[in-house]
């Protein structure tokens, strides 16, 4: 079965997203910050994480640096309030793992089909 | 001017001639029926009938019908049938008081009594009169106490000499004999009258019922009133006479030999315990899962109505005739069925089933196979006599029990009355007389030789 | 939209309940033929038997909608009925003797109320005579069921209209009336007026949003205050000092003395003018992180809108898909509503921060190569199935050597985006809208035309302006509180070029704007140096 890291620091997301996954019969796990999620995610090993880009405590960019240091090597999606140019774009896909990012306020359907590709 | 005026009046009045026909909905005219038959001879008769609460003004709507289409004349035999709720000597003394001349004969009806007018209910009770007067008939009533006697048959026997006599016919054989007996001993009865006049005159009618099926029925005979006894009417006349007696139920493929009982009760049928093997074939329709105790009684009355058990009679012709029983209620503890008729060892039992549509339906085709019996055209009798089983006429929803003497009426088309019995007695062309329950019958006699 | 609410629903109830009304009359009327077919058919069946389907007629007779039955002779006399008292009456009847079924309108002979009569052939005389068989219906059940549904209609109707009124309030309340007072707020700091309140006192997000504006303003007008001062200080500064020195250039004459103090003195005013243009230094690196802080700040807003938003979208998504159980289909046209809502909220969020960022300045562009016959065409073509819905033809007319420019493609695409959809609002159905592109010396020109009303030239420029609503009110479907032109003119101008329109009453629209064919190089400096991911919460 296919395993999802939720992490978000705002609770009402955090959960919504993880119910979300749950319904659509993903094995799934929560993290609130990135430290959080650093913690989790060996244990958990996920497949695919959701991560929202602004949190408190570590930056994105710190957390997909310290998330080479780990054992999971799970496909990251980015949840964004903003769009990005092609060079930042760029950029990010460089930081490894990141397979794909949606923006906020999502679709359902969106956030479903995304994670279902990124997973396959 | 004036013509201009006339013409517009004329336009408005035709205007509204025709509106008014434009916007009425349509009604459908109803309007009263042929009226009935008038009196004529040979016979005459006439009927009567009260729901009245109390029993002397009952009798006294009743009889005041009965006198009133008869005009000078005055009804020399009397059949009345009235129901518990009024004190049965009370009416018959005034019935006595109306007809001093007549003969009376009659009972207690179940519940209501029926005439060519209808279905009588009444709250405390109902009661009806049919008189007849006529040179071409000779009636006599005749009855016995059954308590005093020393046995039914003896009561029997002393009931139809008594009514020979009273018709002034002392030797004779009557045409055919009515009888109104307490329940209880009727086939013994009828041996006895048999002992008298022999097997083949037909003895036709049904034990007097009460409300509750506790004893508190009665038998009229002319100014005595039985709780046991037997009422009878010897009958002469050279006028057409018809007859049947029907049960008129379906009959099933379950059938079996009573190899123990006693009485009214059955004890084994196919060596196996009664109550069981009726249960079986009625596929626990009737009894259920209250076979399952084993001690008390249960009473299977009302349900048992649609499922009758049947005696069989075949005949010369080999023509099978199917005589219905009620079974009564069921003993627990030993399984035994009780039935409302006798039985014998050895005898063939069948069961039998219907539904309150053909009891009902009965209502025709018994008054027709009565007409049939006598040679009697429809509305060319002078009048009737219709017993119905108590039991039957309870099977029959309230609301649909008014139809039943209108389809009499529909088919024989004379005067009549009925009442609803306990048991019916009743005569089976080349079997003879006998008694059974769950059965209606017919009596017509006709206008003509 | 309360009102639109009440006789849109009043409306489709009323027309639903007639419908409803006549098709349970129809279907009232096939049954009972039914019903008399199949009594005249048990009838039949059991007739010459003299066996008479009591049973069957019993349970007619106790249907609800069934009156009486009569079995009626040819000669008119009932010979059988539910009722044992109309046996024997005769009756006299049109439809008596009927060899097809009839069914018409009649008064009941006993009650006398309106009846639906069928009247049915019974086959059971010899040849020649026709029996009938009449079966009386009456349609009361109807009439209650049609009351039910009023009630239950109005019922209902009235509690979705308290739902919605109570949302709405609830929204407007909440939600509407504080954005509209903080962008007020905005605006009004933004174009200077740092003495403006913003007077919202509730204590959720945009209470604090409220709060942080006004702090904001309140440093920027300490700022401006101290920086005036700095200044005026500075001037009565060197009048003083030149007055002084004057006096000591005259006194020098008179001492040697005197030139040294001269001398200092110009070293004071020096290090003083140096000081001042370092305080002035500072003032731009503090303005400049005020510029920041409005930035991070809208940024902020912007995540603390679009945070619960995305958790009202998703659980409502969540129940309409039934992922979390069965809803009913009345449950799921609320929630759509609730939807639909929350969309245009989303618009008019995005809206007033774009205004927001663009009035101060604080917009991220990001400029990409742009293929503008590429751009052009695939917005017209995003566009033509909102005109659909009016038959309205969008043409598009592109020269074709169109050079690629350096341009935001996402907000050039919205700026045509939302001339386009005005455009479509203000046409008739079945017109057309002409979007042109063409190049000259130093520009692109742009211009969408319209054959809607136009607009009057007093109003030309107005429309432009931030909230600027046009009066009839039609802008509410379109996430407009007034702002989408003056958004667009925002990013057009950021752009180096120019929007305006021209226009005839009556006649028509014509909405253009440049695009400058050297693209505008300090668009992007102010952004370039930030890193997203470098930032603490606050990041673009």
């Amino acid at each position: 079965m296919t395993k999802v890291m939720v992490v978000d620091d705002e609770q009402d997301l955090r959960e919504m997203i993880n119910l979300m996954m749950k319904k659509e019969g993903y094995e799934t796990e929560m993290a609130e910050n990135g430290e959080d999620f650093l913690e989790k995610i060996d244990n958990f090993n996920p497949d695919v994480v959701t991560l929202d880009v602004m949190m408190p405590g570590l930056t994105t960019k710190e957390i997909l640096m310290k998330l080479k240091e780990k054992k999971s090597n799970p496909k990251i999606i980015l949840l964004t309030v903003v769009r990005f140019s092609d060079e930042e774009k760029k950029k990010i896909l460089e930081m490894g793992n990141v397979a794909d990012y949606i923006t906020k306020p999502f679709e359902f359907d969106d956030l479903i089909s995304t994670v279902k590709k990124t997973a396959s | 001017m004036k013509n201009l005026k006339n013409i517009g009046i004329l336009g408005v009045v035709i205007g509204a001639l025709l509106l008014s026909g434009c916007f009425e909905t349509e009604e459908i005219e109803i309007t009263e029926g042929d009226d009935e038959t008038q009196l004529t001879g040979p016979v005459y008769v006439s009927c009567g009938w009260s729901i009245d609460n109390n029993a002397i003004n009952a009798v006294n709507e009743a009889a005041s019908l009965v006198i009133s289409e008869f005009g000078e004349k005055s009804p020399e035999y009397v059949i009345l049938f009235s129901t518990v709720g009024y004190d049965s000597e009370v009416v018959l003394g005034e019935v006595n008081n109306f007809f001093p001349n007549a003969q009376v004969y009659g009972g207690t009806s179940c519940a209501a009594v029926i005439t060519n007018d209808g279905y009588h209910a009444g709250e405390v009770g109902s009661l009806a009169l049919l008189g007849v007067s006529s040179e071409n008939i000779s009636f006599g009533v005749g009855g016995a106490d059954l308590d005093e006697e020393d046995s039914a048959r003896a009561a029997g026997e002393k009931a139809i000499i008594e009514a020979i006599e009273n018709a002034g016919k002392e030797g004779e054989i009557p045409a055919i004999v009515l009888i109104t007996a307490a329940p209880g001993a009727e086939e013994e009865i009828l041996f006895g009258i048999e002992d008298v006049i022999g097997k083949d005159v037909p003895i036709m009618g049904g034990s007097s019922g009460d409300n509750t099926i506790e004893g508190y029925w009665k038998q009229f005979v002319n100014d005595k009133v039985y709780s046991n006894g037997v009422s009878l009417t010897a009958v002469f006349t050279d006028l057409k006479v018809g007859s049947a007696f029907e049960a008129g139920y379906l009959v099933s493929e379950n059938e079996g030999n009573i190899t123990r009982a006693d009485g009214r009760i059955i004890y084994e049928i196919d060596n196996k315990l009664a109550a069981e093997v009726y249960n079986n074939w009625t596929n626990g329709e009737v009894i259920g899962e209250a076979l399952e105790s084993s001690e008390g009684e249960i009473t299977i009355l009302s349900e048992s109505t649609f499922y009758p058990l049947a005696k069989i009679f075949t005949d010369p012709d080999e023509t099978v005739h199917y005589l219905s029983i009620h079974p009564l209620s069921v003993n627990l503890s030993d399984k035994r069925l009780t039935v409302f008729a006798n039985v014998e060892e050895g005898e063939k039992i069948q069961l039998m089933h219907g539904n309150w549509e053909l009891l009902l339906n009965r209502a025709q085709s018994t008054p027709n196979a009565a007409l049939e019996n006598g040679g009697i055209e429809k509305g060319e009798g002078a009048f009737g006599i219709y017993v119905f089983c108590a039991g039957t006429m309870l099977g029959i929803p309230e609301g649909e029990r008014p139809m039943m003497p209108l389809l009499v009426e529909e088919a024989i088309g004379v005067p009549f009355i009925g009442t609803f019995t306990f048991g019916e007695q009743g005569y089976i062309s080349e079997i003879g007389n006998k008694h059974g329950n769950l059965v209606n019958s017919m009596v017509i006699i006709g206008e003509e030789n | 939209m309360i009102i639109v609410s009440i006789i849109s629903g009043t409306l489709i109830l009323g027309i639903s309940l007639a419908e409803q009304t006549s098709s349970m009359e129809e279907n009232i009327i096939q049954h009972h033929i039914v019903v008399a077919n199949v009594a005249s058919q048990s009838i039949e069946a059991g007739y010459f038997a003299q066996i008479w389907p009591f049973e069957t007629l019993k349970e007619i007779s106790e249907c609800e909608s069934v009156l009486f039955w009569w079995v009626v002779k040819p000669d008119g006399e009932i010979l059988r009925a539910d009722d044992t008292a109309m046996w024997g009456k005769q009756i006299n009847d049109e439809s008596l003797g009927t060899s097809k079924t009839v069914v018409k309108d009649s008064v009941s002979p006993k009650t006398g109320e309106n009846i639906k009569l069928i009247v049915h052939p019974l086959d059971i005389g010899e040849e020649g005579e026709q029996w009938t068989f009449y079966l009386g219906i009456s349609l009361e059940s109807v009439v209650d069921a049609r009351n039910k549904m009023i009630v239950d209609g109005v019922g209902f109707f009235i509690v979705i209209l308290i739902v919605v009124i109570f949302i709405s309030f609830y929204f407007t309340k909440t939600v509407t009336r504080p954005i509209t007072t903080l962008t007020e707020g905005a605006k009004a700091i933004s174009q200077g007026d740092l003495e403006y309140n913003i007077k919202i006192e509730t204590k959720d997000e945009i209470g604090k949003l409220a709060d942080a504006f006004n702090k904001m303003s309140g440093k920027l007008k300490e700022s401006r205050s101290k920086l005036e001062n700095y200044s005026k200080n500075l001037e009565k500064q060197v009048e003083e000092r030149t007055r002084e020195l004057n006096e000591k250039i005259t006194e020098s004459k008179q001492s040697e003395a005197a030139t040294l103090s001269i001398l200092e003195d110009m070293h004071i005013i020096h290090e003083g003018l140096i000081k001042s243009q370092k305080r002035i230094k500072l003032q731009n690196i503090k303005l400049k992180k005020l510029d920041r802080i409005k930035s991070d700040f809208l940024n902020v807003t912007s995540h603390e809108l679009r945070t619960p938003m995305s958790a009202i979208k998703g659980y409502v998504q969540m129940v309409m898909k039934q992922t979390l159980g069965n809803i009913t289909e009345e449950q799921k046209k609320a929630l759509n509503i609730v939807l639909r809502n929350t969309d245009r909220l989303d618009h008019l969020i995005q809206d007033i921060l774009d205004i927001s960022r663009l009035e101060s300045g604080t917009m991220k562009f990001i400029p990409e190569k742009t293929d503008i016959k590429t751009m052009v065409k695939e917005t017209v073509e995003t566009m033509q199935s909102s005109a659909d819905l009016k038959h309205i033809t969008i043409n598009a007319e592109i020269e074709d050597e169109m050079p690629e420019l350096t341009i935001d493609q996402e907000r050039i695409k919205q700026v045509i985006i939302n001339i386009i959809s005005n455009a479509i609002k203000f046409s008739p159905d079945g017109s057309i809208i002409n979007v042109q592109a063409k190049k000259d010396k130093n520009n692109i020109l742009f211009g969408v035309q319209d054959f809607g009303r136009g607009i009057p030239e007093d109003k030309q420029k107005k429309i432009f302006e931030t909230f600027y609503q046009v009066d009839s009110g039609m802008d509410r479907k379109f996430g407009g509180a007034g702002l989408g032109l003056a958004i667009s003119r925002g990013i057009v101008l950021a752009h180096g070029g120019q929007i305006w329109a021209d226009s005839i009453i009556g006649k028509g629209s014509t909405f253009y704007f440049t695009l400058p064919l050297r693209s505008v190089v300090d668009l992007e400096e102010k952004f370039k140096e930030i890193d997203i991911f470098g930032l603490k919460p606050g990041g673009i």
